[in-house]
């Protein structure tokens, strides 16, 4: 391997060899002498002049002249010429290139799509070979389709299979993800290719690490002219309570796009056409209804609206349930103590609160027809009627329990045991976990002041495995829960008759009964469409215990999960209507599942790339390809001239055997002759 | 090596290094001898001849025998002649301060050392009643105290304040001495003896002459007899200055031989006149050259 020298003239120190030679010979006559009482005996012994320059440790000397050798040649800076590059080294010259290509939805407007592939081909046939490459398709979440790889075949062809996807765009995540590639390479040249529309709803400002150090970013913008488009940013049901029949009124919005004009919105039920209207207004709203829903357990709907550059976000599927009321059995002694609690259920929104009050004892049947059975102030009935009840509560039922005057004690399966009345005249709200559903809606900061309330008498409540998510300022349980088998049993341990306590009067009463309700009923309010990529959680009350459903698709596609009691989890990777049905032939359809593409990639307004170049810590191109000309060049130059640091080391080497044997000579002399002066 | 924490003991005051730390030469040679001597056999006197010490008046009663008639011839007065009781012994100590005397390796020099030596040989033989005399010779006699029974601080005061001369054999004064050597006695000679050892031994010879019991020590450093340098210097001779390149590890073997020929002849020759001699090592204790002396000293009382 031919050598040159960066600094030649340090070669001269190479005349330094002769400075061991020179310090030997000289040696003697520098030092002090050695005062001696008589040189009579000294003088009596043949001098010989050639043994005073003759060299006694030649490893010693060679050790020096080699250390001195060395260091002369590391300041020279030998480095290898250009031509005598090895292969590994020109290895080293190859790129690593990662294409990150937009498949968001929003990719699917105009030829936008067509147009990325297209840059995407060119730059795999720009490459050269020994390049190294890798192809993510990200829209909300980046994945590597191939490589890193330097076969171009293997890319392409994970190119050509790649279609646009209906989720919606995260640069950030995927700029991430290739930035993470780059910074792992080993190659100095580094290059990322974003291809995409640069949509503006897909970058929020987010905080990422800059690229490393002399990657080339290059952008490619696909979006072309601007396009006009429009899609449907919400739609709301209104349960129709006008006719009296299931139904529910819809109501949808456009997103504002200044390009369209007039748009006309058309309403299918079940994928028939039921009835068209423009949209109005300022937020280009359409209203629709009602529409009716029969006995069926859920209704497809779909509102379209079509035109504008991007088709898959013509169509907004949801799905229309019919209005399901929360009935609420409310039990008191007759004496109208539960006026509160009944006035404050009997108002209610969405969902809808039906309340219908008996005076105990309660009767089994009337179990049939309620969600929640409220006991103000009254005992719960033994014998079959209190067997009933308990099924009830084991089926999933909900149970309120109100301790009062009339309630001295619980039944046994309850597993509670109340006290006895405590009186005080300073009692409030103490500890309270807003993190429990019941308190929930109170969870805000300063939302729901139950400090205000005074109590002044309760019963006392203890229990095994007994939730306490209230407690008065003594640390007594003022709002306890026990589950019992799927059901939720709940007890006040004051009256809400406005004698025991003033909570009826405050704000936070009307808020908290409802809430006590929907959360023993377990109410939950489901959004009637998701977007593609979320995971939606269908609860199959209808079937009884472990059942298997079937899952039919947008596309078609059936798959079978086994229910056991749990609410399904659905992931949503398209775009339409998911029947859930039951698993024989002829099953019947248990619910129905919609989802959407993203709302937001509707907007296809793009933002400046050299944002998010900006963003990403990358210069420009131009800069950035000579910064990686100079980066490799001066690295391959830094590799080449590494000798030095080699020669450098060796030098270290040579000085340390010389210590070491210089060491053991003179350790040698040393045994040789007994110490001086010891006595 | 005492261990640290003990008061020190006689023996200690033996080594040089500790002597070395004592100003005091007086104090030095009697703490020497007391300590040497703590444990021995104290010697019984020795002799009964008188010596003259001094004149007194006639008084009734007095034996006229020893009045003084030469003096009554001058003077026409009676006087007494009174002596005092005198050992058998005249030491004169011939103690070399040529400058290769002044040569340490370690922390004592020959020529302290032989300052030591010196001063509890006069100590020791002012207990046993010995008159003492010191010769101090370079390359010829520097300073002559001739021996008496007084002259002990006198002694000591001269091996106390002595300035280290020049160069020089060691027959030459030997030569000055056996002439000036009056009656026959001890002669005692601290050297390192850097001579030929026939001009030593001829000059021992005329010592002997006189009849004087010799005894020598031979003082040498134990630089000089092992010769451990390492690196190749130029050797400076301290009494000349001359210099000499050296390679001490080529050299080192042949040295050490003619240091032991040299040693030996000086045995030898010193033997053949009825010369006791003791080589003494600096670094090693004073007491193996008082035990030389003391058998040298017993000695003489029994053939006297």
């Amino acid at each position: 391997m031919p050598l040159a020298f960066l600094v030649p003239l340090f070669l001269a120190g190479l005349t330094a060899l002769a400075i061991p030679l020179v310090v030997h010979l000289r040696h003697r006559e520098r030092k002090d002498p050695v005062r001696f009482p008589s040189l009579m005996f000294l003088r009596r012994i043949p001098f010989r002049e050639a043994r005073r320059q003759q060299i006694h440790h030649w490893p010693l000397f060679l050790l020096r002249l080699l250390a001195v050798a060395l260091l002369a040649l590391a300041f020279a800076r030998p480095f290898v010429p250009e031509g005598g590059a090895t292969a590994a080294g020109a290895d080293a010259n190859r790129r690593e290139v990662v294409i990150l290509l937009d498949r968001s939805a929003s990719m699917g407007a105009a030829a936008r799509w067509l147009d990325a592939r297209d840059s995407a081909r060119a730059v795999l046939a720009g490459l050269q070979p020994g390049d190294r490459v890798s192809l993510f398709l990200f829209d909300a979440a980046p994945e590597v389709a191939a490589g890193p790889t330097t076969d171009r075949a293997l890319v392409a062809a994970a190119l050509e299979t790649a279609t646009p996807s209906m989720r919606g765009t995260r640069y950030a995540v995927a700029l991430r993800a290739a930035r993470d590639l780059l910074a792992g390479s080993e190659r100095p040249q580094r290059t990322l290719i974003l291809i995409s529309d640069f949509q503006r709803v897909g970058w929020r400002g987010e905080v990422i690490e800059p690229l490393p150090l002399g990657t080339t970013f290059r952008m490619v913008d696909v979006a072309g002219d601007p396009a006009a488009n429009a899609g449907f940013s919400e739609v709301e049901l209104l349960e129709e309570a006008r006719t009296g029949r299931p139904g529910v009124l819809v109501t949808t919005q456009l997103t504002a796009d200044s390009t369209s004009t007039a748009a006309t919105i058309t309403l299918a039920v079940e994928g028939r056409s039921v009835g068209s209207a423009p949209a109005t207004g300022a937020r280009r709203t359409a209203t629709f209804g009602p529409v009716t829903l029969g006995d069926l357990p859920a209704r497809g709907v779909a509102v379209r609206q079509p035109g504008g550059a991007l088709a898959a976000d013509d169509t907004l599927r949801f799905v229309a349930n019919p209005p399901r009321p929360v009935r609420v059995l409310l039990v008191d002694r007759g004496d109208g103590g539960s006026a509160f609690v009944e006035r404050a259920l009997a108002i209610s929104g969405t969902p809808r609160v039906e309340v219908t009050t008996r005076t105990a004892p309660l009767r089994a049947a009337d179990l049939d027809a309620a969600d929640v059975v409220f006991f103000h102030d009254a005992s719960l009935p033994g014998g079959a009627s209190g067997d009933r009840l308990r099924r009830f509560l084991e089926d999933g039922g909900g149970v309120v329990v109100v301790l009062g005057e009339g309630t001295a004690r619980l039944p046994e399966w309850t597993g509670l045991r109340v006290g006895p009345i405590v009186e005080s005249a300073t009692l409030t709200f103490g500890a309270l976990r807003r993190d429990h559903p019941v308190f929930e809606p109170f969870s805000a900061p300063g939302a729901g002041d139950f400090g205000a309330t005074r109590v002044l008498r309760y019963r006392g409540l203890t229990g095994d495995s007994l939730d306490v998510p209230a407690r008065y300022s003594d640390g007594a349980a003022a709002v306890a829960e026990r589950g019992v088998a799927r059901g939720r049993l709940l007890v006040l341990t004051a009256s809400l008759d406005n004698a025991w306590s003033d909570l009826p009067l405050q704000p936070v009463f009307l808020p908290l009964v409802h809430q006590l309700a929907l959360y023993a009923a377990r109410h939950v309010e489901r959004p009637s469409n998701y977007v593609v990529g979320q995971v939606a959680t269908v609860g199959l009350d209808q079937l009884a215990g472990n059942e298997a459903v079937v899952i039919v698709g947008p596309s078609g596609q059936r798959t079978r999960r086994e229910v056991s009691g749990q609410p399904l989890a659905l992931q949503l990777d398209e775009a339409g209507f998911y029947e859930i049905r039951e698993a024989r032939a002829g099953g019947r359809l248990l619910d129905l599942v919609a989802a959407n593409v993203d709302p937001e990639e509707a907007r296809l307004d793009s933002m400046d790339p050299a944002d998010l170049g900006i963003a990403a810590g990358a210069v420009d191109s131009a800069t950035a390809a000579a910064s990686v000309a100079e980066l490799a060049s001066s690295t391959e130059q830094e590799r080449r001239q590494g000798v030095w640091w080699f020669l450098l080391a060796a030098v270290g080497l040579a000085l340390a055997a010389e210590t070491l044997v210089g060491s053991r000579i003179r350790g040698y002399v040393r045994t040789m002759t007994p110490a001086t002066g010891e006595p | 090596m005492r261990p640290t924490g003990q008061e020190p003991t006689a023996s200690d005051f033996l080594d040089p290094a500790v002597l070395a730390t004592i100003g005091n030469l007086e104090l030095l040679a009697r703490t020497v001898v007391d300590g040497f001597l703590h444990g021995l056999h104290r010697s019984s006197r020795l002799g009964l001849s008188m010596e003259f010490a001094e004149h007194r008046p006639y008084m009734p009663g007095d034996d006229i025998r020893r009045i003084d008639w030469r003096l009554y011839g001058r003077t026409d007065r009676y006087y007494l002649k009174t002596y005092e009781a005198e050992t058998n012994a005249r030491v004169t100590i011939l103690l070399d301060v040529s400058r290769s005397m002044t040569y340490a390796s370690g922390a004592v020099s020959k020529l302290d050392y032989g300052r030591y030596l010196a001063a509890c040989l006069a100590w020791f033989s002012a207990r046993q009643r010995d008159r003492i005399g010191l010769v101090l010779f370079d390359g010829e006699v520097r300073e002559w105290i001739p021996p008496s029974t007084r002259h002990l601080r006198m002694v000591l005061h001269a091996i106390d304040r002595l300035v280290p001369g020049g160069g020089g054999g060691v027959a030459g004064p030997l030569t000055q001495v056996a002439e000036r050597l009056g009656r026959r006695g001890l002669v005692v000679i601290i050297s390192d003896f850097y001579d030929e050892p026939d001009r030593v031994r001829d000059a021992i010879g005329l010592v002997r002459a006189t009849g004087a019991d010799v005894l020598a020590f031979h003082l040498l450093d134990p630089a000089e007899l092992e010769f451990p340098f390492e690196s190749a210097s130029a050797f400076e001779d301290l009494e000349t200055g001359d210099r000499l390149p050296v390679v001490p590890e080529d050299l080192r073997a042949r040295y050490r031989e003619l240091v032991r020929d040299h040693v030996g002849r000086l045995e030898r020759d010193f033997g053949a006149n009825r010369v006791d001699y003791a080589l003494c090592d600096t670094s090693r204790p004073l007491d193996y050259a008082l035990y030389t002396y003391l058998a040298r000293r017993q000695e003489l009382s029994r053939t006297r």
